[in-house]
């Protein structure tokens, strides 16, 4: 997989054959992590406090929204990178906010996962028998694998311009 | 050098308790990012970034901050504002709620 940037809010992802069912397997699962995971507050609002109960009931409509439309364009990309009609290499363009999409789906799979292993410290997820848990292992790892990848292209300094008296040598 | 006094012209006061926009009357409201050991680093800062679009350097401070104290209080600002960025770092995935500041 390459990640990399090719204008300052454009990107440029190119997966090979596996690459693509692998990424396609981790976007299947999204969204894993649960509702309640999230609050709008450690304080959790009391019964006399409308303005907090209101912004709560707001946050969880916006939360569900946002994961409707992610949900969308996940379901989108996935068909992109399963499509047999154009196998192996794939490229695929894309502007910084669906890198966010993007980003914010596979992180998603694999905070789930972590969730669903018992939240243990992730350095120390341990090898398992267990099928289920060597599956919740394995979608943390790949999901990692491919947000590391993608954050080292985002947080890559953006080339420079040349200056411009020497823009035109070659 | 001489000087020609003008007369000072000033705008009528008239106390209007009453008029005060809601914003400037609510107590502030205080936004903070708790640590979890799952996120990213990288992905935190990337995150600060987009969402405050803050330059690297403090959204790398603020990571930090989460990563060693536990919390970070990232901004101060109207319950809108305040719901507005909580709702954008959660959409992230990161632990973020929003605090009455103590009056």
């Amino acid at each position: 997989m390459r990640f990399h940037r090719t204008a300052p809010a454009e990107f440029r992802l190119e997966l090979d054959g596996r690459e693509r069912l692998l990424l396609a397997r981790i976007l299947q699962n999204y969204p894993s992590i649960p509702a309640h995971y999230h609050a709008l507050s450690r304080n959790p609002p009391t019964a006399g406090d409308a303005v907090l109960r209101r912004a709560e009931a707001l946050r969880q409509e916006s939360l569900a929204e946002h994961r409707g439309t992610l949900r969308t364009a996940m379901t989108d990309l996935r068909q992109r990178l399963l499509d047999q009609s154009h196998p192996g290499r794939l490229v695929v363009d894309l502007v910084a906010d669906d890198v966010d999409r993007l980003l914010q789906a596979v992180n998603d799979v694999r905070v789930g996962a972590w969730i669903r292993l018992g939240c243990p410290d992730p350095a120390e997820v341990e090898a398992s028998d267990d099928p289920v848990r060597m599956d919740l292992g394995f979608r943390m790892y790949a999901a990692g694998h491919f947000e590391g990848l993608m954050l080292a292209g985002l947080l890559d300094p953006e080339p420079e311009a040349p200056p411009e008296d020497r823009r035109d040598e070659v | 050098m001489a000087e020609t006094i003008t007369p000072e012209v000033r705008p009528d006061v008239t106390e209007r308790p009453d008029t005060d926009s809601e914003a400037s009357l609510e107590p502030g409201y205080l936004v903070i990012c708790w640590n979890d050991p799952v996120n990213l680093m990288t992905y935190v800062t990337h995150v600060f970034m987009r969402v405050f679009g803050w330059p690297r350097t403090k959204a790398e401070r603020h990571m930090l901050e989460v990563h060693e104290q536990g919390r970070s209080l990232l901004t101060r600002d109207s319950l809108e504002r305040a719901e507005f960025y909580v709702h954008r770092l959660q959409h992230f995935g990161l632990q973020a709620t929003l605090e009455r500041e103590a009056t």
